[in-house]
């Protein structure tokens, strides 16, 4: 029937064509028309119809219509009128003079083309976007180590204390073949250990390290995988470094290395003067074993020689140190792939640090100004170490991890204060020692169940002497004393085990645990005054016999959500704790249960691929520790005073954070803005009094709020005409919290201003240019009772930083940067620092030895000043630095 | 929601790609274009992969073809699957990122041409830095004139022709043995197949290299770069972000990944860092 109907149609369509084309013979131009069809007549929609020359060359050419109709310029040279389409065999016609009407039909042709090639699909070429970096691909000649070709490496970034991000997310852990031998300190490895080991570095995405997980547990984290070469010789290879500088500087390393299937160790021997942070090298910089923290997080006091904070410039600046580090990691693995591994490193520094501070502190109708100037010495020693059993298999997962560490400072500070010149000394212990062991079976159903159990044990003992000189200020002692002595004694215990079930699912995850915490802490601390030999106590209330407890069970439910649109995290811990505190001192015996629920929402929503919105809110509940729930007078440093009222401290928090994101990317614009509130309640304040060289902080009870709000922003837009990208961001922000001062209640507010612009221009092929400049602004005013009194201030710094890079020749290489910096205040006058920086590398100097010059501070820059304002306080802090310094260094490997 | 999503995301291609429409032919080409008028000697160059099926058409980077090739994505589906874990890993596949792949001509561009001649559409799909774009339009005719002239190319009989597009004069080389209308990238229009083309100037030209048959009847034209994640954009706005990114690929990408350092790929040379940039920009389309 249908068919009958095409025929019909085509019929009409024909005779349709005859009538148009006869009528036009009318006209001028004559036309060719007619229709193709296949061999059931079905029409052929957009075959091809030519027209050919006696020669064989198209003439004249169109498509066919829908119907399967065409119509072509009749010519004098048309000598064939030829149909093709794909699928059919090409039909060539001869044209008659009279015959103006043609009905080509075309014969299907599975095969039509002679001659075609036909080749088998291209070989799977794997390395178009896997990231496996073959080492070779991506090394120079002038390549030292891994970290030397990590920063070639697409996407991969190291960032200054030596954390890999690739394509800006930090990664989980660095494996050394599989392993994690560093124990997440992978820093120090990738800068020893020479690219002619490693074949290739590869990029785990959604890494799962655990076999029991594998394919159940998703994750988002990336990990990297170090593959050796030659996984089954065991050679010792070595690099190391010989740097000498001005003013007599020295900086010499060197590190062994083995690594095989079976057994693999790193180690290292350094020593430096040139302000180089060895802590660096064996700073956590990834999770252990890739397993999650679940330590419990507590504080004890501190007791420090000054008060003043480090200053706000690059470390080698004014690290006045001779460093050494001794670090030794080795990994064995059995044959049954069980794996031991052992850590250890050990640290010894001995540096100095100068500094001259000037601190107002305003009060309600005085102003008390505090003037240090102090040179201090410490030597630190650091030792720890670790002992890790695993077995990873895809029938169960089991870890247990053993950590002990020990360190010992001295410090001693030879300090003016207020014109009076004395001697401290402060000596510190501490130890620590953890177990953390974890069990996972694989169970036949989805779900996976988890048990873990961590315990620590830490000892903490300070004591700070204050020699002759010192006016101790406090009643009813006040005086001269021989030596003033502060003791503190502070083991903490904790234990955290928990059981937890999984059930993965692709729509929704969940998990569920059922755990218990413990915190216990104890501190001890006594205030003794030597005369003439003989030591008595203070008498009021300046010891200590504390104990803090904090324990209880905790259940947590925790989904995952993850949409097209919507990515919901949603957390709902929720404890029963009972906090017991025990003052015999104060006869303070405490004891308090409360059931607290500490939610945690995180939720996207993305409107399309440029446009998001992003909200969070965390409720937080919690008790405080031993360093704030003590109740006798500790003496932290020789101005600073500090106890806590007989009652529990008690916090509760609110934050929510809102922020959208929106780009434009196609024409390169990107903003992003956002509003922050956080609230936080409080049952103590803090209650200061001044005297003349002495700050007491008191907690009293008194409930109080802090409020933060601040709003942000971002632009950035890269500028067509320019050929440079410029970035704005915006905050502002404004905080109110209330303290009493001398016994008046005082409101805090605090505006603060902050933008910053930073330009990005590449001139030429040689020549990089970046420039950033940041401008802050804060003001301060107090209100209250006596508040009035009180002067409205404000402060303001300007920094800029620029930095350009050329390549001079093949092996050369010259990079300068500048920082300027400007702090201005209304109760200080305006200062100016300037400091600048070059260094030239000559690589390739001969087979494994490269040549670098580096040289800081250039204009000599001797000391450095920074104001800021806290609360009631403005301060002027000056540090020494170390002025001009030249490094030659040779880098070598074997 | 997600299959309404992928019908939505179906439907917007389908304007372009007409369902089901397998693969008959992948004609190569070797593309080499002047961009900097004052680098000539130097001109980008690129094999490209012409896939030609009854009524519509893509043209990509050879790069881009085998990385989307049936058996490629088979395999890689199979590495994933066995490389979750890490003892056993070698490698694993991660997507994207602010690499930035350049040649000894400057930044090398992923893009994808679809052509539908039965309704006049073309699709264009480019990856400029870390963002893929898609933007439609109308496939614009090209009145040809074809010319007496012959000569021979592969195998095939050629016949000249020249036309115009976009601001330049073209001298096509068709045969009417190859029966698609179709041609590397945006020409098509003639009675067969564009083997050779080449602009007057000299500055632009497109020569075949290799056609082989596809007996898959499971391929079919559809794009290899529009997805989901693809913003869709006007051709205009696409051909002025194109244009800053050839002239300054560092710049561009450093603005789209504002904190991300972004590192250099040079696939002619893996030593060399520094990105070459358009002194004198000659783009393909003058108007």
């Amino acid at each position: 029937m249908n068919k009958l109907l095409k025929l019909v149609l085509v019929f009409f369509a024909s005779v349709f064509s005859y009538l148009f084309g006869s009528l036009e013979l009318h006209g001028q131009q004559k036309y060719i028309t007619g229709i193709i069809s296949d061999t059931s007549n079905q029409p052929l929609i957009g075959a091809t119809i030519s027209l050919l020359n006696s020669e064989s060359l198209v003439i004249a050419y169109t498509s066919g219509n829908k119907d399967g109709s065409f119509k072509l310029p009749y010519s004098e040279n048309a000598f064939w009128i030829k149909a093709s389409f794909v699928g059919y065999k090409s039909e060539q016609v001869k044209i008659e003079k009279s015959k103006l009407v043609y009905t080509i039909r075309l014969v299907p042709e599975a095969k039509m083309l002679k001659d075609v090639l036909v080749r088998n699909s291209p070989v799977a070429n794997l390395n178009g976007d896997t990231i496996s970096y073959l080492i070779r691909n991506f090394s120079t000649k002038e390549d030292r180590t891994i970290a030397d070709v990590i920063r070639r490496m697409p996407g991969m970034e190291v960032s200054e204390d030596g954390a890999i991000y690739f394509n800006g997310k930090k990664i989980e852990n660095l494996y050394i073949d599989g392993d994690d031998v560093m124990d997440g300190r992978y820093g120090m490895a990738t800068k020893v250990i020479k690219k002619e080991l490693i074949k290739s570095l590869d990029v785990i995405n959604h890494h799962q390290p655990i076999n029991v997980l594998k394919n159940k547990v998703f994750t988002d984290k990336i990990a990297v995988n170090l593959v050796l070469q030659n996984e089954k010789s065991l050679k010792l290879s070595a690099t190391s470094r010989l740097g000498i500088g001005q003013p007599s500087q020295l900086d010499i390393s060197i590190a062994p290395i083995l690594l095989s299937k079976k057994l693999k160790m790193v180690g290292l021997a350094a020593f430096n003067n040139a302000g180089i942070d060895f802590k660096n090298e064996i700073k956590q910089l990834g999770a252990s074993n890739s397993l999650e923290d679940i330590s419990i997080q507590s504080k004890t006091v501190e007791l420090s020689l000054n008060s003043v904070s480090p200053p706000d410039i690059p470390l080698n600046y004014y690290y006045l140190n001779r460093s050494a580090i001794f670090s030794i990691n080795t990994l064995y693995k059995t044959k049954s792939d069980i794996q031991f591994k052992w850590n250890s490193n050990l640290f010894y520094d001995r540096s100095q640090f100068y500094y001259q501070a000037k601190t107002i502190n305003y009060l309600e109708n005085d102003t008390l100004v505090f003037e240090d100037k102090q040179k201090i010495r410490s030597s630190p020693f650091l030792f720890s170490t670790g002992l890790n059993l695993m077995a990873n298999k895809t029938h169960y997962f089991l870890n247990n991890a053993l950590k002990l560490s020990i360190g010992k400072d001295a410090n001693t500070g030879q300090i003016i204060f207020n014109q009076n010149q004395f001697g401290q000394n402060l000596n510190r212990y501490y130890n620590q020692f953890s177990n953390d062991f974890n069990w996972m079976p694989a169970i036949k159903n989805k779900g996976i169940f988890e048990l873990r159990w961590y315990s620590s044990y830490g000892a903490n003992r300070q004591q700070l002497e204050i020699c002759k000189n010192y006016y101790f200020d406090i009643s009813p002692q006040n005086g001269y004393y021989d030596t003033v002595v502060q003791r503190i004694q502070s083991p903490t215990w904790s234990h955290n085990a928990y059981l937890s079930y999984k059930i993965p699912s692709s729509k929704i995850f969940q998990e569920y645990k059922v755990g218990y915490k413990k915190l216990e802490q104890v501190l001890n601390s006594s205030l003794y005054l030597i005369s003439n030999a003989v030591s008595f106590p203070f008498v009021n209330d300046a010891r200590n016999n504390a104990k803090f407890t904090n324990e209880g069970a905790y259940i947590l439910a925790h989904y995952q959500i993850k949409r097209q649109k919507i990515n919901a995290d949603l957390q709902l811990p929720i404890s029963s704790q009972q906090i017991k505190s025990k003052q015999p001192l104060y006869f303070f015996d405490g004891k308090k249960s409360n059931y607290l629920f500490s939610p945690n929402l995180n939720l996207t929503y993305s409107f399309d691929n440029e446009k998001f919105l992003q909200s969070t809110y965390q409720l937080q509940n919690g008790f405080g520790d031993i360093s704030t729930a003590y109740n006798g007078t500790i003496l932290l440093n020789y101005r600073s005073l500090q106890a806590f009222a007989p009652l529990f401290q008690q916090h509760i928090s609110h934050k929510a954070n809102i922020s959208y994101s929106h780009q434009k990317s196609i024409k390169l614009f990107f903003s992003n803005a956002g509003l922050s509130f956080n609230y936080l309640k409080a049952n103590t304040i803090a209650s200061d009094s001044f005297s003349n060289n002495l700050t007491r902080t008191f907690y009293i009870p008194f409930f109080n709020v802090q409020k933060i709000v601040s709003a942000y922003g971002g632009l950035s837009q890269y500028l067509f005409g320019l050929k440079a990208k410029i970035g704005l961001k915006f905050q502002a922000q404004k905080a109110i919290r209330e303290q009493l001062v001398n016994n008046n209640l005082l409101q805090f507010q605090i505006d603060n201003i902050y933008t910053n612009v930073s330009v990005d221009k590449t001139i030429n092929k040689v020549v990089n240019v970046n420039y950033n400049a940041g401008f802050f602004w804060l003001t301060m005013g107090i209100s209250g009772k006596a508040g009035s009194t009180l002067p409205k201030s404000n402060t303001f710094s300007i920094d800029q930083k620029i930095v350009a890079s050329y390549k001079l020749f093949n092996n050369i290489y010259l990079e300068t940067s500048g920082t300027h910096r400007i702090n201005k205040s209304s109760l200080f006058s305006p200062n100016g620092f300037l400091f600048f920086d070059a260094n030239i590398k000559r690589t390739a100097l001969m087979k494994g030895l490269d040549l670098v010059f580096n040289s800081y501070n250039i204009l000599n820059v001797k000391d450095y000043r920074i104001i800021q304002q806290t609360k009631n306080q403005l301060y002027t802090n000056s540090f020494q630095t170390r002025g001009i310094m030249f490094v030659l260094q040779l880098n070598y490997t074997f | 929601m997600k299959r309404q999503i992928a019908i939505f995301g179906f439907m917007i291609i389908a304007n372009v790609v007409i369902a089901q429409d397998v693969v008959k032919y992948n004609v190569i080409y070797t593309f080499k274009y002047v961009r900097d008028l004052e680098n000539k000697d130097v001109p980008y160059s690129s094999t490209m992969v012409l896939s030609l099926g009854k009524s519509s058409s893509r043209y990509c980077t050879e790069k881009l073809f085998k990385r989307n090739d049936k058996k490629t994505l088979e395999a890689r589906k199979k590495q994933q699957e066995n490389l979750q874990a890490l003892p056993s890993a070698s490698m694993i596949t991660v997507a994207g990122g602010p690499m930035l792949t350049v040649g000894k001509s400057g930044a090398i561009i992923d893009e994808e041409i679809l052509k539908n001649l039965q309704d006049k559409k073309i699709a264009i799909d480019a990856r400029l830095g870390i963002k893929s774009y898609h933007a439609e339009t109308e496939l614009k005719e090209i009145n040809w004139v074809v010319l007496p002239e012959e000569k021979k190319i592969g195998d095939y009989a050629c016949q000249k022709a020249t036309g115009s597009y976009g601001g330049r004069k073209y001298e096509a080389w068709f045969t009417k043995d190859i029966p698609f209308q179709d041609g590397p990238w945006k020409l098509h229009g003639l009675p067969g197949l564009i083997l050779e083309a080449n602009d007057v100037a000299n500055e632009i030209s497109f020569s075949f290299k290799e056609i082989s048959q596809n007996d898959d009847s499971e391929i079919i034209v559809q794009s290899f770069m529009n997805s989901q994640f693809s913003i869709a954009t006007k051709i205009e706005d696409l051909n002025k972000a194109k244009k800053a990114f050839e002239i300054d690929p560092e710049g561009v990408m450093g603005a789209q990944a504002p904190n991300a350092k972004l590192s250099v790929r040079n696939i002619d040379n893996p030593t060399e860092k520094t990105v070459l940039k358009i002194k004198a920009y000659n783009p393909m389309e003058l108007k």
